[in-house]
């Protein structure tokens, strides 16, 4: 009840965030279009148009090729607790085509979980992942190509996971304990996901992103249900939701031409 | 005012902090309805029932129109015999000797970290039984909620 108390309310507040984000833009393009009412008013005449430098062309700019730190820092300190061990890393990559930037990631993820604090059993799993996809950049002014984005990306997973289960009995029947293997399991997801991605120093980016990940589907888990997912998380049946914190460094940097002023 | 979303979020994430109840999630007890040849709900006291992988007999004080019998978690089918008592027309007591198996697929879950696995039994069926017709099937996954899966028609 209350887990799911809980997600309503990361959702709900997500969708805020959201709707605070677009609240944003739309009151920028009200003030702009209040500023073009005025000037309607004093001028009469009609004025040459100027371009529109906020207009992005769809060039490509640079790449970034970053890592999550989470995970690389997760890593070390869960390696000596047996009882909720994480070994992963991911890479993120991004190529920047103006408002457009298409993200890739990859990443290996192993986990091992004592149920129960091993009363019933123990869990443990290995695999590899990627997601595709794209964000759109809504700091259109920052001379940095700063960037508060919002995307969608669509993620594979395969991994192995096996597990020692102990089956509690009941009135009736024993309890039991099984040892159960599920390999060449295969995971897919969608994920909305929105973050920052600020230049520190140089071509030194650091950002985060947060994903909310939706419709997990797996395949090949056919001794048990598949409970933990590299690259999602938990196997609920409704929204899973993740963090990355990240650092980049930009690489290729092409320089666009800004449109010249008639 | 202002520090009303940090308030808000304090608030989030302290839910965190709490771990999760774990609720009992799974059972494998099928619940059976009787009902009569004209297909009104009907009652009996059950004498004997005997269950494959169970050594004991069980058997009902009062007259039931409803009833749970367990299924095997570690196999594929389980079969019951059932002598009872059941009442044609609510007055006419009739003396019985039934027997059905119960086929099913067993699904193993592990909730969380914190509570037990269990076997999430599904896809009911009555490939074998001796009553008149085949009993009906209403709800083919077991649930803790008190849902009627098998009708049997006396």
């Amino acid at each position: 009840m209350k887990q799911s108390i809980l997600k309503s309310s990361f959702s709900i507040l997500f969708c805020l965030l959201v709707i605070n984000g677009i609240a944003q833009r739309s009151t920028d393009n009200q003030q702009t279009t209040g500023l073009q009412q005025q000037e309607d008013t004093i001028a009469s005449r009609p004025r040459p148009k100027k371009p529109d430098s906020l207009k992005e062309k769809f060039l490509y700019r640079s790449f970034r090729i970053g890592t999550d730190l989470i995970s690389l820092i997760k890593t070390p300190v869960t390696k000596n607790t047996p009882s909720n061990k994480f070994a992963g890393w991911e890479i993120n990559g991004d190529a920047d085509f103006g408002k457009l930037y298409f993200a890739v990631d990859i990443g290996q993820w192993a986990r091992a979980y004592d149920i129960g604090y091993g009363n019933y059993g123990r869990y443990e799993n290995n695999g590899n992942y990627f997601r595709l996809g794209a964000d759109i950049n809504f700091l259109k002014k920052d001379p940095d190509r700063n960037m508060f984005f919002f995307g969608l990306r669509y993620g594979r997973s395969f991994y192995n996971e096996s597990a020692t289960l102990i089956f509690p009995g009941d009135t009736y029947f024993p309890g039991s304990t099984e040892s159960l293997q599920n390999t060449g399991v295969t995971a897919g997801w969608g994920e909305l996901v929105t973050g920052l991605r600020v230049k520190i120093w140089k071509e030194f980016w650091m950002g985060y992103t947060g994903r909310m990940k939706f419709a997990v589907g797996t395949s090949g888990d056919t001794k048990f249900k598949s409970f933990d997912i590299p690259g999602v998380g938990s196997n609920d049946d409704g929204l899973v939701f993740g963090f990355n914190y990240q650092v980049f460094w930009r690489f290729g940097v092409v320089n666009v031409k800004k449109p010249i002023s008639k | 005012m202002r520090f009303l979303p940090v308030f808000v979020l304090v608030i989030l994430a302290s839910a965190c902090l709490s771990e999760p109840d774990c609720v009992k999630a799974g059972t494998n007890l099928v619940q059976l309805r009787l009902r009569d040849s004209t297909n009104a709900v009907t009652k009996a006291v059950f004498s004997s029932i005997r269950i494959s992988g169970l050594t004991g007999t069980y058997s009902t004080k009062d007259a039931l129109s409803t009833f749970k019998v367990p299924v095997n978690p570690e196999a594929e089918q389980t079969s019951y015999e059932i002598e009872y008592t059941y009442f044609y027309l609510d007055s006419i007591p009739k003396k019985r000797k039934s027997s059905f198996t119960i086929s099913y697929t067993a699904q193993n879950i592990i909730v969380s970290t914190t509570c037990p696995p269990y076997k999430l039994i599904s896809n009911l069926d009555v490939p074998e039984f001796s009553f008149r017709e085949k009993p009906l099937v209403v709800n083919r996954t077991l649930s803790p909620s008190e849902a009627i899966n098998i009708e049997i028609k006396l």
